[in-house]
Parts: structure tokens; C-alpha cells; sequence
């Protein structure tokens, strides 16, 4: 119930908030037209349409217009059938039985089986292939035993006839459902990866709307139509994928019309759009379900100490931040974000506030302040910008922070390591609509691993550990949302993050192109466009 | 002749091997774990000693440079640590595009500058020259990473006049060709006049005009051949240069050449691909040299008298 | 081969030389403008700070809302801000000078570099000739043929803050640990480094000329020692051509210094710098075009005045007639 509710306030919001794309455009009611070319840009290469491993707010409309699912969202956050006829979960919460879709073809022409899920997602969880989604797939039965080499398949996953898929997890997990709707649960043709191994990402056969016919690296990425797809999505003939442009060269080349989209505008254009009455129209912002934060590693001084914690806190003035996205983004006061269902409210704040901060230093005993590293992504401009930003706020409570940007891969590597960052920004984007994305997947002090995780900042609370170890298992949404709550208030007093800011997305979208209403997950769907002749 | 061949051939291999060294210990100072830039932020431990195994990133300093010395002799130029594919085919699919440019830039700066160099040498210290010379001056201080994005902002967004960025057709690359063209034609001027100014005073230009031959047939016929001789042997060794100016070009319009990949493979990390580029343009600077050292001292008889 | 500069000087740039050239120096055009828009520069580079602290001119590194406007985009031209802001809300004016002090410090150091090395394998490989002027030859021949700014990306893109132990790792030298971080002085090291090779030739070449002179071979005959014609004769009859050198090769480096920053592997922010400026403010082209235009045409102009400097002095030393 409470679900239903939340999905129709986060509809409201979204209409609220892209004010333009919906109602400018021409009447709903128009019948979307088929054929034409959908021409995008991206500065930097795709690094692989291969479900298993694209995960990259780029990457992954794209392989969702090349492969299918067993479920997707509808317009909002609710689950439907995608590639499944029905499906159904055992009560207790560990069995989920999915009947397929009767005539749902690979691009090859060969239907899709059962069969081939049960290959798919053995896939995903092999060390082989190195997927970054294997994470998502360890609940179900016999997973581990599968990567650890101790069985030849995953006990869990069953294909008893071509049409039924039955999934059963070791325990209950109610955000497993969300996984299926992931590009990750992508169906794969099993004797065509069997065959290029991993060189099926040059070779990508799915059973979505398209097919991949031209793959030159660094340079260009063209789509067409999979003849044998028998959905209604997929209006345009081709889309091709131009790569190697910068921003200022793809607004450019939106304008003379030599692109449709540019999917990642910086707040400068998108602002220099809103300005102009003539663009306006051309502008579309989506409510990205993410967090900027600054994450203080618990384990190396002075950020062991919480009073310091909450005294990075105190000093960042938060209201001013959104102005450096251009203000697109909105502060953030939590981990979650609050268009994300379940969100809470009610969390201890920290006002901006010099004084207290610098009390607080004193009081932990560094009254001239302290020296550290403020590491940074290059290839995150935002984030480069917020560190700039936030690095003088600090420099008036006497912390020097001293930036130092690296590349992703360098930044990745190191912030999962122990003892190597003590201070750091990034963002983290939601990969399915439920708080233990963020969490779970961030702030749990169980799943702190001794080469890598995702807990950037190695914080271990038993009693949050607790919270969010009780709030996987449970089945009841009111429950978690409780447990959410909960967990997140702690967090919040102890401070192993600094939010700063939710961004907006700013997309910008060439008149001639249809269908782009926003979407809380995906995005965009390039499968729901359409353009004019 | 012959032995001459052979002698820049021996030192053309010892150039491409010093190079070969030189950038071989360049990139392996590089920080982040190469391991993990080919696997991916977020492998198992397991997928990165795989990794670790395949490229031999665990042995020995010496061992690898030999291992790789022994593949680029073989012309394998290794795999890119990014997309896997052969770095020989990424820079050879890419190339047409850079030489395209190149050569087209080339036409465009040479039927500019020779007549301009010409005259400026006739008319010495007239007003034309002076102006031509503060205009060759401001041509070769241009920045051209600015100078592509003026001329992409005004004549290409603005005006229209060219597509914006890309490769297409041929039509996406006369604007790149312009801007290099602009950043090299005053330079070219220049030498083309100086050369010029010197044969135009060699005693054999004075007789002939003793003889009663007309001013044109002297500048065309008889001063310009023997001018264009030391621009063609600059042409050469200027290819490195010319190579900088490509690299800023090709980013700005966004060209699928050489010059982008460069740039890129810097920013990924991607080792075997930064030294993929450096040698291939390295091999490429030496050819030309080789070349034009040759038809140099095939055109030149007085070199070949010499010799 | 022509070589670009000639000289074919037939006086001895001992003191007497010199006194004769340096007031004919001062009639070229060139010359004269390229000096005096090199000492405005220099002038306001030089007083910046000052001028700053007397509040003539804002500062350049501190981020300001008041900069920016309501949407937090850059203001035009006007009130207070001649050329209007950035995006952080800096002026731009200012920022452009103080670039003016980045771009000359790290030019003239990185031609320093490059000349002093230069100067050094010129002169060895011309007055010493046989197997080491081969050695030399070929080691520049095999530097030329790399493409500098290939190589200064390469170098400048892998500074990333990481230690190097550039000794075998059971021998623990840790005092030869460097830290590659991007800074003044590493980048002045690069862009010299990718330098030297395009000036050794000349030097060789006069070098070679200057042995054979009258001065050099009385000296010579007089008894003296090898480093006493060098330091007495050949080097000082070599400093027109290093001047030269060391105009075209400090434009050669500020614009090099440039191109790096615009990739964004020159100095790291916040510091002023003219590429970085061009790069930072392309995307905001349309809406305060100053951004990008004011930076560039500083480069133009300080790149141009040396040049006009090196053109000048080139054709000041050129004799007007040949024998």
C-alpha cells in the first residue's frame, strides 16, 4: 500500500520537475512513428555492450535496446513482465518461478529458453568472465559453492521444461526481484558465447528491439533493427553511437542538428539552454536517485575520532553547492536519497556552521585544524568541481585539504583497499530502487573484504551491521522501512559520510526526437523514442 | 648510393629500437595497477592473477623488455589493456584518417605559402613584405587547440559553413584541414622566402638575368626548383612537429586518427597502446626522413656530385 | 640544408663586437615591439601581487559567489570585472595575469633546460668531433624523431602522484624515491626535456664554423687550453644564436605549456594557468565567450612577442649582403 502511494507521489515529482518534455512537446496522443536514425555522442568509449559487464548510466540503455529481461519497470518503480509471461514468489520469500514468453527470439532467430537463463546468470557469477553485477547473483542457492569452484553449476537455478525458469535462494531476499529487471539478468544465446568466449562482446546477439552491426572501437557504435523481435518497442530504424566528442563540441552538434541527444550536458549548457527561450524546449531534467558524498575513512587518523566527523560536517555549507551542479542537484542531509521509496525524513541534521566545527576540532584536540588529502575522480567534473568548492569552506575551520585528483580506475583500486585514502569524494547511483542500495551495499561493516569493497569508508557499527542484516531478510516492507530508518539515524550521528548533494540530470533532447520522458531508473528509454520525418 | 641506403636504414632500426626502450621504461612508472585497468575496478582477486599471468606483469623487468623487444620484431604491438583489441589494427584502421588530414592540410598550406614566399622574396622590404611577415609571425605563435575551437565556433557552428565535428565524408575534414593549414603556413612562408632570398642571389641567377631571361622565367623556373629543395627536406623532419598540431586538431573536431588515440590510451592507463603510438609515430617521423634524405640527394646534383 | 639561421658573422662577439651590434639591434621593428610587449608582460606579471593586495585587482584564486550570478554562471564584462568572471566566480583579467607568471616562469625555466643542454651537446659534438660528435648526433637524430608533444603528454598524463623507485627493489635506496606529482618543476623538466633536440644542430653548425676562424686558431696557436677557447672564444661568439634560440624556444615552451594545460595534465588547479582557463571555459563559450578568447589571444600575443624578438635579432645578426 504504502508502495502504491510512494510510486504516485514519485510520479507527481518527476512531472513537477521536468516541466518541459511532457507538456511542450506535441499532443500524447500521436501515434509514434517508425524509421529514421537516432544519432548520439559520447566523449569517452563505451567500455563494453556485454551485459555482463556494461554498468555505466550510458551503457546500460543501450544494452538494454540489444538484450532482454525477465522483468522491467513500468513507468515509475513497479516491476512488470518484461521477456516472462508471469511470474510468481514462493510464500516464504526463496522460490521465484518465471514462465517465459511463448515466441521471443534471439537476433539469430532461435527462441529463447529457460535454458538459456540458467546459462546467462551462471555466467555472471563465473570468476571467468569477470562481471561486476556477480555480486547481485550470490544469493541464490548454490552460488558460492559455483565461484568457489566447488560445483559445476549453480544448485538454485532450474530449467525444468524450455519455458520455466525456477530461482531458489539460499534465504529470503526481497530486493532479489529487483536483480532480474538489471541489465546483468540480460538473456544470452548460450552456443554463441560458447562459441567467441570474450569475444561476444564483438559478436553481441541478444533478444531485445536491436542488433549490433558495427562495433569500431573509439570511434562509432551502430544498432539496427533485430528482425526477429516481436515487441512493439523500437520505433527508429538504427541508432549510432559517435564516440570521441567533447561537451562543448556535442551541444554544438545538437544544435546544428548533427546529433539527437546529449546525454550528460554539464549544468553550464543546460543552464545556457534554460536561458535561451528558443531552447528551452530542448531541455529535459531527471531526478537521478543518487548521492555526492564525502566519505572519511574510520580507520586512519584524524577520521577515526567521530567529533571530527561531525566536524567536517558542521563546516561544509551545503546550500551553496548545488550552484556549483548549476543547480541542478538539491543538498543532501542522508545517505538516501529522498525520491528513493522508504526514504527517511526525519535524520540529525548539521547545519552549517564554522563555530561548532571548530569547537568541535578543539574539543578533539586539533585546535589549529589538521592536513590531509582530498582525493578526487579527474573524469568526474562535478565531483571535481564540489571538492574545489568544499575545499574552502575547510580552509575556514583550518583543515587543509589538499586535492588530489587521479583517474577512476587508480581512485577505485585504492579506495577499496585499506588504509590507503583517508578522505575522499565520490557518488553513488542507485542500481535498483530499495535503501539497502545504498546501505547495505555501502556503509555494512560485514562486507568490509580485505582487498576490496565498496564500504569506502570501513565503517563497522555492529548495531547498523545489525539493522540492515535484519532488514535483507525480512519480506515486509513496513518492516524494512523501519529498519531503514533506523540504521540510517545511526549512520547519521556517526558521520563516516558528509552528504553534500542528489544531482538532477540536465539531458538535452534535439526538437525532432519523441518519447523522452524521463524514467526514475533507466533514465531514458531510446526503445520508447521516436523521430520526426 | 647504395651503401649511403644502408647506412640510414641501420640507423633508422636504431632509432625505432632506442625509442622502443626508451618508452618501454617511460610507461611502466605509471601509477594504479596495470592489472587492474585491464580487468576492471571491480574483479575478483583471481581474475587479477590471471591477468597478472597472461601479460607476464610479475616478471622481471629485463625479461619483459626482451619479451617485448622480441614481439615488436615479429610486428606485434601487443594487445590495448582496455579493449583488447591488437594495438597494430587499432592504429592502422586509424591512420587513413590522420594521413588524410595531414596531406590535405599539406596542399592547402603549400599553394599559400610558396607564392606568398615568392613574392615577399622579390619584393624584400616593402610593405607587403612586412605585413606578410607579422602575419607568418602571429600564424606560427596561434595555439592550436584555440584556433580549432574559433574556427569550429564561428565558421562551423555559427555560420554553417562546415559540419561541426566527426568524419563522414571528406567534407568533415576541410575545417580541420584549415586550422592546421593556418598554424603552418606562416612558418612555410618564411622559409620558403628566406631560401628564396639566397638563390635569388646566387651568381647564376645574376647572369641569367644578364642574359636578358625575364624576371618570371627566373623566379619560377630557375630559383623556385632549387628553393623548394631545403623546404622539402624541413617538410621531413617537421612531420614530428606537425604531429602536435594533429593531436589538438583531431581532439577538438572529434576525428577517429592517430592523434585522438594517442591521447586517449594516455588518459586510460592503456601501456602497450601509449607505446603503440609513440613508436608508430616515431617509425612513421623516420620513414619520411628516409625518404625525403633520399630524394634529396636523387634531386640535388650538386649533393650527388658531392658524394 | 639551409639552416634556418645563417650566420656569417665575421667579427669576433668579443667585447669590441658587441658594442657595435647592440645599437643596430635596436633599429629592427620587430625587435622593439616584440621587447615592449614582453615588458609589459613582464611588468605586470612582476606587479600582480601587488597590485592585488592594493585591491586594483581581484583575486585570482579565491572563488567568489559574488562572481557569479543567480544560476551560478559567470558574469559579463562589467562592474568591477573588466572581462568579466569565470566559472567559480574568479575574474578573469586578473587570471589572465597571473597565467602571465605561470606561463613565463615555466617557459623561461623549461628554455633554460633546453638550452643549457642544447648548448652542451652542441658544443661537445662541433669542438670535439670524431666518435663523440657520431654518439651525439645520432642520440639527438633518435630524440627529434619522437614527436615532442606525443612524448610531453605521454610524460606530463603518467605524473599522477605515485612514488617510483628507480633502483632494483632488493637494494631499498628509498632516498631515491621520487614522488611523480604535477608541479612547476616537473613540468619545466618535460617540456625542456622534449626541447634540446631541435637546437643542437645549430649550435653544432656554428660551432663547426667558428672553430675554423682567425680568433680561434691564433688562440690556438698562442697555446691556449680547450676550455679556455671555448669559454673565451667559441661561447661568446655563440650567444647570438643561443638569444636566438632561447626566444623561439621559450615561445616553443609557453605554447607547449599550454596545450598541456588544456589537456588537463598541466598544473594542477587551482593555479592560473592560460590552457587550463581555455579548457575550463569552452563550455561556457556561448554565454561569456571572454572565458576562453581573453586567455587565448594572451598566449598569442606573449608567443608572438617572442618570436618577433627571436625574427628581430635573427635579422639584425644576417648580414645584408653576401661576399
Amino acid at each position: 500500500m504504502k508502495r502504491k502511494l510512494h510510486c504516485l507521489a514519485i510520479c507527481l515529482l518527476l512531472c513537477a520537475v521536468s516541466n518541459t518534455a511532457t507538456f511542450a512537446s506535441e499532443t500524447p496522443i500521436v501515434t509514434p512513428r517508425r524509421g529514421g536514425t537516432l544519432h548520439l555522442a559520447s566523449p569517452s568509449d563505451i567500455q563494453s555492450l556485454d551485459p555482463a559487464i556494461a554498468y555505466d548510466t550510458f551503457s546500460w540503455p543501450l544494452v538494454r535496446l540489444l538484450f532482454g529481461q525477465l522483468l522491467d519497470y513500468d513507468d515509475a518503480t513497479g516491476l512488470v513482465t518484461a521477456q516472462a509471461k508471469d511470474w510468481n514468489i514462493s510464500p516464504e520469500g526463496r522460490t521465484y518461478t518465471f514462465h517465459l514468453c511463448p515466441g521471443v527470439r534471439f537476433a539469430n532467430g532461435r527462441e529463447v529458453e529457460a535454458a538459456d537463463y540458467v546459462f546467462a546468470f551462471e555466467r555472471i557469477l563465473s570468476p571467468k568472465t569477470g562481471s561486476p553485477g556477480q555480486t547481485f547473483f550470490l544469493d541464490i542457492k548454490g552460488a558460492q559453492e559455483f565461484v568457489d569452484g566447488k560445483a559445476t553449476h549453480v544448485a538454485g537455478l532450474r530449467a525444468p521444461d524450455k519455458a520455466t525458469l525456477i530461482i531458489e535462494l539460499k534465504a529470503p531476499r526481497f530486493t532479489f526481484r529487483y536483480v532480474l529487471a538489471m541489465p546483468f539478468a540480460s538473456v544470452v544465446p548460450r552456443e554463441v558465447v560458447q562459441q567467441y568466449g570474450n569475444d561476444f562482446q564483438y559478436h553481441l546477439i541478444g533478444s531485445g528491439p536491436y542488433r549490433l552491426t558495427e562495433c569500431r572501437r573509439g570511434v562509432s557504435w551502430r544498432l539496427e533493427r533485430n528482425p526477429y523481435y516481436q515487441g512493439t518497442d523500437g520505433f527508429v530504424d538504427a541508432v549510432e553511437v559517435m564516440i570521441g566528442c567533447d561537451q562543448t563540441t556535442m551541444t554544438m552538434m545538437l544544435e546544428r542538428g548533427e546529433i539527437d541527444q546529449v546525454a550528460s550536458a554539464s549544468p553550464a549548457q543546460a543552464i545556457q539552454f534554460k536561458r535561451d527561450p528558443r531552447l528551452r524546449s530542448w531541455l529535459t531534467l531527471v531526478d537521478v536517485v543518487e548521492t555526492d558524498y564525502l566519505f572519511m575513512n574510520t580507520e586512519m587518523k584524524p577520521f577515526d575520532d567521530v567529533r571530527v566527523r561531525q566536524a567536517v560536517n558542521y563546516a561544509i555549507n551545503r546550500e551553496r553547492l548545488p550552484k556549483l551542479a548549476g543547480g541542478f542537484a538539491t543538498a543532501a542531509h542522508g545517505i538516501v536519497p529522498p525520491s528513493m521509496p522508504w526514504s527517511n525524513p526525519d535524520l540529525p541534521r548539521y547545519e552549517f556552521s564554522p563555530e561548532k566545527a571548530r569547537a568541535l576540532l578543539r574539543e578533539a584536540g586539533y585546535p589549529h585544524g589538521f592536513k590531509t588529502e582530498l582525493w578526487c575522480q579527474t573524469d568526474v567534473p562535478i565531483l571535481v568541481r564540489l571538492a574545489e568548492g568544499i575545499q574552502q569552506d575547510f580552509r575556514q575551520v583550518g583543515i587543509q585539504a589538499e586535492l588530489k585528483p587521479v583517474n577512476s580506475a587508480a581512485f577505485f583500486e585504492k579506495a577499496g583497499t585499506p588504509h590507503q585514502i583517508p578522505f575522499g569524494i565520490s557518488s553513488w547511483f542507485q542500481d535498483y530502487p530499495d535503501p539497502s542500495d545504498f546501505l547495505d551495499a555501502l556503509l555494512n561493516g560485514e562486507r568490509i573484504t580485505g582487498t576490496e569493497c565498496n564500504n569506502w569508508a570501513f565503517y563497522n557499527n555492529p548495531e547498523v551491521n545489525q539493522c540492515l542484516d535484519a532488514a535483507a531478510k525480512s519480506m515486509n516492507p513496513e518492516e524494512r522501512t523501519r529498519l531503514f530508518r533506523q540504521a540510517e539515524s545511526l549512520v547519521m550521528q556517526d558521520v563516516p559520510w558528509a552528504p553534500l548533494i542528489h544531482e538532477q540530470y540536465p539531458i538535452l533532447y534535439h526538437p525532432r526526437v519523441h518519447g523522452t520522458e524521463p524514467h526514475p531508473v533507466w533514465l531514458y528509454r531510446y526503445e520508447r523514442m521516436w523521430l520526426d520525418p | 648510393m647504395f651503401n649511403r641506403l644502408l647506412n640510414r636504414l641501420f640507423w633508422s632500426a636504431v632509432t625505432l629500437f632506442a625509442t622502443a626502450v626508451l618508452t618501454f621504461f617511460l610507461v611502466n612508472a605509471i601509477p594504479g595497477d596495470p592489472a587492474r585497468i585491464i580487468a576492471g575496478a571491480k574483479a575478483s582477486p583471481e581474475v587479477l592473477q590471471d591477468v597478472r599471468a597472461k601479460y607476464h606483469l610479475n616478471d622481471p623487468i629485463p625479461k619483459r623488455l626482451g619479451c617485448y623487444l622480441i614481439q615488436l620484431a615479429h610486428g606485434d604491438l601487443g594487445h590495448s589493456f582496455v579493449t583488447d583489441q591488437s594495438v597494430a589494427q587499432a592504429i592502422l584502421t586509424r591512420f587513413p584518417t590522420t594521413a588524410a588530414l595531414c596531406v590535405t592540410a599539406l596542399v592547402m598550406w603549400m599553394l599559400l605559402a610558396v607564392p606568398l614566399g615568392v613574392l615577399t622574396a622579390k619584393f624584400r622590404r616593402s610593405w607587403f613584405d612586412r605585413a606578410i611577415l607579422v602575419l607568418a609571425t602571429v600564424s606560427l605563435s596561434l595555439p592550436a587547440f584555440w584556433l580549432a575551437r574559433m574556427l569550429q565556433y564561428w565558421l562551423a557552428f555559427k555560420l554553417g559553413w562546415f559540419p561541426v565535428a566527426g568524419f563522414r565524408s571528406f567534407a568533415f575534414l576541410l575545417l580541420p584541414a584549415t586550422t592546421l593549414a593556418i598554424l603552418y603556413v606562416g612558418y612555410y612562408a618564411l622559409l620558403v622566402q628566406a631560401n628564396m632570398i639566397e638563390v635569388l642571389e646566387a651568381p647564376y641567377v645574376t647572369a641569367a638575368r644578364a642574359k636578358g631571361i625575364s624576371e618570371t622565367t627566373i623566379l619560377f623556373r630557375h630559383s623556385l626548383r632549387n628553393a623548394l629543395v631545403p623546404v622539402i627536406t624541413i617538410l621531413g623532419t617537421d612531420v614530428a612537429s606537425l604531429l602536435g598540431g594533429v593531436i589538438f586538431t583531431e581532439n577538438v573536431f572529434a576525428l577517429p586518427g592517430v592523434g585522438t588515440l594517442a591521447v586517449q590510451s594516455v588518459f586510460n592507463l592503456d601501456v602497450p597502446m601509449i607505446m603503440g603510438t609513440v613508436l608508430f609515430s616515431t617509425a612513421l617521423v623516420v620513414s619520411v626522413n628516409l625518404v625525403v634524405d633520399l630524394l634529396y640527394r636523387w634531386i640535388d646534383p650538386r649533393i650527388k656530385a658531392a658524394v | 640544408m639551409t639552416d634556418t639561421v645563417t650566420n656569417h658573422l665575421d667579427v669576433d662577439f668579443g667585447r669590441a663586437g658587441r658594442r657595435r651590434t647592440i645599437p643596430k639591434v635596436f633599429n629592427n621593428r620587430l625587435f622593439l615591439v616584440g621587447v615592449g610587449i614582453m615588458l609589459l608582460l613582464g611588468l605586470l606579471a612582476l606587479a600582480a601581487p601587488a597590485l592585488t593586495r592594493l585591491h586594483f585587482l581581484h583575486e585570482p584564486i579565491q572563488q567568489d559567489q559574488r562572481g557569479l550570478d543567480s544560476d551560478g554562471m559567470p558574469l559579463p564584462p562589467g562592474g568591477g570585472y573588466l572581462l568579466g568572471t569565470d566559472n567559480l566566480g574568479r575574474d578573469v583579467l586578473s587570471r589572465v595575469i597571473y597565467g602571465t607568471r605561470v606561463s613565463l616562469t615555466i617557459g623561461t625555466a623549461a628554455m633554460l633546460t633546453a638550452v643549457f643542454i642544447g648548448v652542451a651537446m652542441g658544443l661537445a659534438a662541433g669542438f670535439y668531433g670524431g666518435k663523440l660528435d657520431l654518439g651525439l648526433m645520432r642520440f639527438t637524430e633518435i630524440n627529434l624523431s619522437i614527436p615532442a608533444v606525443l612524448l610531453a603528454i605521454a610524460f606530463a598524463g603518467l605524473m599522477d602522484g605515485r612514488q617510483i623507485h628507480p633502483y632494483p627493489a632488493a637494494w631499498h635506496w628509498h632516498f631515491l624515491d621520487v614522488q611523480l606529482k604535477r608541479g612547476m618543476v616537473s613540468l619545466f623538466l618535460i617540456i625542456g626535456c622534449v626541447c634540446w633536440p631541435g637546437m643542437v644542430r645549430v649550435i653544432r653548425g656554428q660551432v663547426l664554423a667558428l672553430k675554423e676562424r682567425e680568433f680561434v686558431l691564433s688562440a690556438r696557436a698562442l697555446g691556449a687550453s680547450n676550455a679556455r677557447v671555448i669559454w673565451r672564444h667559441i661561447l661568446p661568439n655563440l650567444l647570438p644564436t643561443v638569444i636566438v634560440l632561447a626566444a623561439m624556444t621559450t615561445a616553443n615552451a609557453i605554447l607547449l605549456e599550454a596545450g598541456l594545460g588544456y589537456l588537463g595534465i598541466g598544473m594542477p588547479p587551482p593555479t592560473p594557468t592560460w590552457g587550463a582557463m581555455i579548457s575550463d571555459g569552452q563550455e561556457y563559450f556561448v554565454s561569456s565567450p571572454l572565458i576562453v578568447i581573453a586567455p587565448g589571444v594572451a598566449i598569442v600575443l606573449t608567443v608572438l612577442a617572442l618570436n618577433l624578438i627571436g625574427r628581430g635579432l635573427q635579422e639584425t645578426l644576417e648580414p645584408r649582403q653576401k661576399k
